[in-house]
């Protein structure tokens, strides 16, 4: 039996790649499968500091989990799974694990393009930014303004985006398209999700929340790829707005609730874990159906929170810049999810954990427009860093189950951030830089400073070198509005 | 904040440790009471609520789990709930009964008009309650 809250094996990399890594599967230590980590020397470098790896190797041990569990390049320690790590489990009787998606299910990230160039907003940057703070709640435990009656609320979850679209008019029918699952999961249960859990998410539907969340209004600074660019709608100055939040205290709670339940059933399925925080059951369990139901409702929940935030940026774009500027949604995807895929002939359940899908041109689950290309993979930098729109490939199935990372990736406690950073000077550095700012306190903006982040364009160098996705543009911020 | 608790743990104390991606709380108490209230403690440094004098609610607590280590969990996803669904800063947490599976408590708060919630929940992660020497001490990673 493993014994709880040990790492059981010392972790040995051994390099297999140009930018692949890998811990052998040890059966005396649990392992199912190896592990696996995308990254380059500097990069796993920095990955080993810190317990992800262990962490990891702990993820090699759940019941189903094929193939290895995979590390992204901006893998970094979390609890259960380390952030940035994926793990497929072979259905139906492989496990689900609420600590394998996280607490804020579809943390996700959703671009909007202008048909404008920076220029022509230059000079209505620093109102167009003040406005979006105020249009849009953002910090701890701020409460939105689209209160939604229990009938409403059990609407989004079990229906998602689509529900809002038809019965309150937020944003647009041509939205959906270009949202992951079309903004809706098959599976969405809001039976499954508890009284508490409705009542944390009843008044924050558009709403940021803090942490590491952001609205940014970005410049597109470099093309890659001019063909990928063109068929994605993109051109060299263009605005875009990137929005980060998930599904906040309504997927908190889920998690919190589910974690609660599978803690105390695991032991019936014979399932004995290293780290109790990836309580888990079979997928086919009625736990596992619960919790599946349930998280998949959350993740409709993250999806209407930035359908609302987009709808408010939308209005404040047309109030401040005139009625030509419209934004178009790129595409929204999901960072914090598990979601049924099929690999070949294997069907399975894919967490992932701080990483995003990247589907290839051949998909028929990305928008039809986009076929042929690929499916965008937006990849947020840190605060005043680059962010980059790479788009997925067909190889990316038999690399990391269509995986990708979903930033640049904590390389610093947020303590050791604030003692290296003063928020006051960052602030200016930034406004230095042209770079309009919003943030609650100081404080908070230097707990986000990029010297607290690993170097993103690393990151994105080895998705590419490690051929899941391909660069297509990179953006840079020009206003910040922090959660 | 005011803190009581039952027991007879004279006395306690917490850190807040240093974690990449989250916060870790670090806790020792000379009873396993005093440790609760502590974690208690702790998480409401860590949520970084704005300190309130004088209460204006409260609420009864009575949590039952299979082990020492998920109780403690329950204990601190329960004040995180409440700060969050009850719009509260917490004042006083007042543990009255406890032992091994079960805890009851009285927690009362300010309601507070922004109020203010870092922490997302509290999690398993490398948790174990242990006791050397008549000191009781734990740390919990949470998720922030």
């Amino acid at each position: 039996m493993l014994e709880q809250g040990k790492t059981q094996v010392t972790p040995t990399l051994r390099r297999i790649g140009p930018c692949l890594w890998e811990a052998e599967r040890r059966l005396e230590a649990g392992m199912r499968v190896p592990a696996r980590i995308f990254a380059d020397e500097d990069l796993v470098a920095q990955i080993s500091r810190d317990r992800s790896v262990g962490q990891l190797l702990n993820v090699t041990t759940l019941p189903g989990i094929v193939r290895a569990a995979m590390g992204m390049p901006d893998m970094h320690e979390g609890y259960g799974f380390p952030v940035g790590g994926v793990a497929g489990t072979l259905l139906p009787d492989g496990v689900i694990s609420p600590g394998g998606i996280g607490f804020d299910i579809n943390c996700g990230v959703r671009l909007l393009a202008s048909e404008t160039r920076f220029e022509e907003i230059a000079p209505r940057l620093e109102a167009l930014v003040h406005e979006v703070s105020r249009a849009i709640p953002a910090g701890y435990g701020r409460h939105g303004r689209q209160a939604l009656s229990r009938d409403d609320l059990d609407g989004v979850l079990n229906e998602g985006v689509p529900y809002l679209v038809r019965e309150h008019g937020l944003g647009l029918p041509a939205d959906l398209e270009f949202i992951e699952s079309g903004g809706a999961i098959p599976g969405a249960d809001a039976s499954q999700i508890s009284e508490r859990a409705k009542t944390r998410g009843e008044d924050q539907l558009g709403t940021l929340g803090g942490g590491n969340h952001f609205f940014e209004v970005q410049v597109v600074d470099t093309i890659y790829d001019d063909g990928a660019a063109r068929q994605l709608g993109f051109f060299a100055g263009q605005v875009m707005i990137l929005i980060h939040t998930g599904s906040r205290g309504l997927g908190h709670q889920v998690c919190t609730d589910h974690v609660r339940i599978m803690d105390r059933a695991a032991e019936r399925y014979g399932i004995h874990l290293p780290d109790r925080q990836l309580a888990c059951t079979p997928l086919s369990s009625p736990e596992g159906k619960s919790y599946f139901g349930a998280m998949c409702a959350a993740a409709n929940f993250a999806f209407c929170n930035r359908q609302v935030i987009a709808h408010r940026a939308r209005q404040v774009f047309q109030r401040i810049l005139g009625g030509r500027h419209d934004l178009r949604l790129v595409y929204d995807v999901a960072h914090n999810t598990a979601k049924k895929e099929r690999y070949g002939d294997e069907l399975l359940c894919v967490h992932r954990k701080g990483a995003t899908r990247a589907f290839g041109p051949s998909s028929d689950e990305i928008p039809t427009a986009y076929r042929g290309v690929g499916q965008p993979v937006l990849i947020p930098g840190s605060m005043g860093t680059a962010s980059y729109v790479l788009v997925g490939t067909d190889e990316s199935g038999d690399v990391s189950f269509s995986s990708c990372c979903h930033g640049a990736g904590r390389a610093m406690s947020r303590g050791a951030a604030k003692r290296q950073v003063q928020g006051h000077v960052l602030r200016k550095e930034l406004e230095s830089r042209g770079i309009v700012v919003r943030c609650p306190t100081n404080q908070e903006l230097a707990e986000e400073a990029p010297i607290a982040y690993k170097d993103v364009d690393r990151v994105v160098d080895v998705v590419q070198r490690a051929g899941i996705a391909r660069k297509v543009i990179r953006l840079r911020p020009v206003g910040v509005v922090k959660g | 904040m005011a803190q009581s608790y039952t027991g007879s743990g004279p006395t306690a104390r917490h850190e807040i440790a240093e974690h990449t991606g989250e916060l870790a709380i670090r806790l020792e108490a000379r009873s396993v009471v005093a440790l609760y209230a502590e974690a208690g403690l702790a998480l409401t440094e860590a949520m970084g609520q704005t300190p309130a004098s004088t209460s204006d609610w409260q609420e009864r607590v009575a949590l039952e789990a299979p082990d020492r280590d998920a109780l403690l969990v329950d204990w601190l996803n329960e004040l995180v709930f409440l700060a969050e669904a009850r719009k509260v800063a917490f004042t006083a947490l007042e543990i009255e009964r406890i032992s091994e599976r079960q805890l009851e408590a009285t927690v009362r708060g300010a309601h507070v008009e922004r109020p203010r919630n870092l922490v997302k929940a509290a999690t398993f992660h490398g948790l174990c309650i242990a006791e050397r020497d008549g000191i009781w001490s734990a740390t919990v990673v949470l998720d922030v």
